[in-house]
């Protein structure tokens, strides 16, 4: 179980890691994703655009190095659902955005179908780490 | 009351991570010389570098070719009274006289159906991104005639 958890909980930090480089480096551009998905009021979209990629890097670190790793999975499991809840509102709503989960280049119209199953599957893995930390932690209380 | 405990940790970790990554987030964007503007202004204006434009010429034939096949937009650059005399079908008049003393660029102006719909604004990223080539035809409204093409006339 502890391997287990030390495995998922490496390559969720990995993902995130990986997931934030391009937004950290291009703000702008994700600046343009973040209001091309229609959601948040303009005030907001900038200082989420800077907000989240550090949230992610800073996260990511966390998960691989061990360090405040329950925080770091309760945010990204958060994030996993507002992403996975706006890309679904999108999806319904027949809006092809880009995503910008991995790039800011807006040409990289992934299907946002396929898309949502990918970040299921990061939502699940993520809400796993979390229920085995939960217990870890009750353990060893 | 073990449960709020266990919870604990969790809260106040990630209370600690989010302030971290604004302080991040606010600090590097304050260093950085293309930062963001954080007073809710647009800065949706993309710096794109000064490339000297090429201009490509073409033959009728050719304009004719690359209409049908991809998307071509025909701007005639006469006056009023050549233009009303007659142009090519659905060429847009942008006459010469009025551009050549504005110190304006050019401004293509999309849109769509309404505030939900994000095709003009997608459109203007590939626009960006794949760029605009102008293309000249030397021959002119004669030289399409000539090789067939379809005219209107009016305004």
């Amino acid at each position: 179980m502890k391997r287990l958890l030390h495995f998922l909980r490496t390559v969720l930090g990995l993902i995130f890691l990986l997931a934030s480089f391009d937004k950290l480096l291009h703000p702008q551009d994700f600046a343009y994703i973040v209001a091309n998905y229609r959601i948040l009021p303009d005030l907001l979209v900038n200082p989420v655009a800077l907000f989240l990629p550090w949230l992610e890097f800073v996260c990511g670190l966390c998960l691989v190095f061990n360090v405040f790793s329950r925080g770091a999975t309760f945010i990204i499991t958060t994030l996993m659902s507002i992403f996975l809840a706006a890309l679904g509102f999108n999806y319904i709503r027949g809006l092809d955005v880009a995503c910008g989960c991995f790039t800011t280049d807006p040409s990289a119209q992934a299907d946002t179908a396929w898309t949502l199953i990918r970040d299921g599957v990061i939502a699940l893995t993520s809400l796993l780490v979390f229920w085995l930390l939960v217990l870890e932690q009750r353990k060893s209380r | 009351m073990r449960k709020p405990k266990v919870w604990r940790y969790f809260i106040l970790e990630a209370v600690a991570l989010l302030l971290l990554s604004a302080l991040l987030g606010l600090g590097v964007n304050h260093f950085r010389a293309d930062g963001l503007r954080l007073d809710g202004k647009s800065t949706q204006q993309k710096s794109e570098p000064a490339t000297s434009p090429q201009i490509t010429f073409v033959t009728p034939a050719e304009a004719m070719q690359l209409a049908s096949d991809t998307e071509a937009l025909f701007v005639d650059v006469r006056d009023s009274l050549e233009y009303a005399d007659g142009h090519i079908s659905g060429a847009v008049h942008l006459p010469y006289s009025a551009v050549r003393d504005n110190p304006d660029p050019l401004r293509i102006i999309l849109y769509c159906s309404g505030p939900e719909c994000t095709m003009a604004e997608n459109y203007a990223h590939h626009l960006l991104d794949d760029g605009i080539q102008i293309l000249v035809m030397p021959q002119g409204i004669s030289g399409w005639f000539a090789a067939g093409g379809l005219v209107e006339a009016g305004k």
